[in-house]
């Protein structure tokens, strides 16, 4: 893997850069909470592109607030599945089959994860009753997260007309209120995986909690995708349309609403040529 | 309204008035009223700390007062207080002794409330939480709390909750309190008192409600912030009920 992007999650960041088929786009600002607190962004991101970029594996993960450490279970599978994902051998897949190697692997990952978080030591300076309640969470819950990730792999340009179409085989698996938008015309997508889901993720204590979805997909002409975490679910449907400072003047303008959240935008434009 | 989230911005402000008169000393099962309530208040904290808590660190989501009354009135923090300053001096430990001066308590909250309510227009509408467990013995406290339910931010009027700790009042006696659906009509109560006092509650907001039928109670829409204290289920409810604000 040579193209390489991941967030830190301790730093807000936006960048726009070129790769060899495009250009990536990536806003990921923490909520004010966690400005004000100094903590970590409970979102995290992760892109990998092989040596000729022709194959791009990349995840957006929302560690879930409420959980032991949110951020850490985004961090960790964030970048597990990433590196899942860029082993997979080429080629059409059994959705089916597919999903069950994941849930196998996500299953070693919660065992292995956990063991890690229990280590971890719970400050000595921290009141009794919020010690009792970190140490139920932990042992309870864990660490979860949702999350999208995706595996694109550019195949050979195909002349249609006087139009060049870039088909794309992509593996899209999903859990929780991550969404993507498939882009196959500069201005027509398909939603996958709408807001609203908030009942299905992964934990470190309990593996699955919910199911997990894997979809195999063949785009004839990949244009674009866009994926984004709830924090910017308001504006989901808009975002394609919002220029660099639109977007982050509107995640600025989003600190300062009651209900703000972490807000991770992703965004990858696939050249014409 | 009340839906407004609370949040490190518009925290929610939450007042217990808690009546410590010396009828709070006698047994209740097997312990006794006040010891009964002093678990449901430090188990109320508990959740808003669960509530509060965001990788690792509690925020500021949540302000307290504990108002205790008998003849007198002890305003227990000292005003309100963020849940994280509460929770250095620890969760206080409430003594009864004493009579029932309802009034007085009520006083002092709406004392409480008119200092902070400029602060907290954008905030979710303030909760005063009063349990008690028996008859005022001095003045009849209902014009005041007629003014405190008044009181107003942009989320709501400010919300009453009651908690009566007495048995029997319940025309259904439910058998599982997991499935009861609240007390929807004064007719449901066979207590007189237990009618005073839910006159004086606020209706049950439907964010509240979704929040706590989520914890697997079954609470139906259009009953009241009112909530016999028989038993410590009951009064755990009650009090889970109090911590319900909305969150983001």
């Amino acid at each position: 893997m040579t193209f390489s992007l991941k967030t830190d999650q301790s730093q807000n960041l936006f960048v726009r850069q070129p790769f060899s088929y495009g250009s990536l786009r990536l806003l990921y600002q923490r909520c004010r909470e966690s400005e004000l607190q100094s903590s970590p962004c409970q979102d995290y991101a992760k892109i990998a592109g092989n040596a000729d970029d022709t194959t791009v594996c990349l995840s957006v993960c929302d560690g879930v607030g409420g959980s032991y450490q949110g951020d850490y279970a985004a961090r960790y599978l964030g970048d597990a599945i990433v590196d899942w994902l860029a082993q997979m051998p080429l080629g059409h897949q059994d959705n089916h089959a597919l999903a069950n190697e994941l849930v196998n692997q996500m299953a070693q990952w919660s065992h292995d994860s956990h063991a890690d978080l229990n280590r971890m030591e719970v400050a000595s300076s921290t009141p009794a009753l919020v010690r009792e309640v970190l140490e139920e969470t932990r042992s309870g819950y864990g660490s979860e997260t949702v999350f999208l990730a995706c595996r694109i792999d550019l195949l050979h340009t195909e002349q249609q007309g006087d139009q060049t179409v870039q088909p794309a085989n992509m593996l899209m698996c999903w859990m929780g209120n991550v969404s993507a938008q498939i882009f196959t015309a500069s201005d027509t997508f398909t939603a996958f995986n709408q807001p609203g889901d908030d009942r299905n993720r992964w934990s470190t204590a309990r593996g699955l909690r919910g199911s997990v979805a894997v979809r195999f997909l063949h785009v004839k002409d990949l244009h674009r995708l866009i994926i984004y975490t709830d924090g910017l679910v308001d504006v989901g449907e808009l975002i394609w349309r919002m220029d660099d400072t639109e977007l982050c003047d509107h995640a600025r303008n989003t600190l300062a609403m009651p209900s703000n959240d972490d807000m991770t935008v992703l965004d990858i434009q696939l050249m014409r040529r | 309204m009340y839906t407004q989230p609370a949040s490190t911005l518009t925290p929610a402000v939450i007042i217990y008035l808690i009546d410590i008169s010396d009828s709070m000393n006698e047994p209740c099962g097997s312990t006794t009223k006040i010891a009964m309530v002093n678990l449901a208040l430090r188990a109320a904290i508990k959740d808003m700390v669960r509530r509060s808590m965001r990788d690792g660190i509690l925020q500021r989501r949540y302000k307290l007062a504990v108002v205790a009354y008998n003849n007198n009135v002890q305003d227990v923090l000292g005003g309100v207080r963020d849940l994280p300053e509460l929770l250095q001096n620890g969760v206080p430990d409430l003594m009864a002794s004493g009579a029932t001066d309802t009034a007085a308590g009520f006083t002092q909250v709406e004392s409480l409330l008119s200092r902070q309510l400029p602060e907290l227009q954008q905030c979710p509408a303030p909760l005063v939480c009063h349990l008690t467990d028996g008859l005022f013995t001095t003045a009849d406290p209902t014009s005041i709390v007629r003014r405190i339910r008044a009181m107003t931010v942009i989320d709501g009027p400010v919300l009453l909750e009651n908690i009566y700790v007495a048995d029997g009042m319940l025309r259904r006696p439910a058998q599982d309190w997991q499935q009861w659906e609240g007390v929807l009509k004064p007719n449901d109560l066979a207590d007189d008192y237990a009618r005073f006092l839910f006159r004086l509650s606020s209706p049950l907001p439907e964010t509240y409600r979704q929040n706590i039928n989520n914890y697997g109670y079954h609470l139906q829409s259009g009953a009241a912030m009112f909530f016999p204290g028989s038993t410590s289920d009951l009064i755990r409810l009650a009090f889970v009920v109090s911590a319900a604000t909305q969150l983001k």
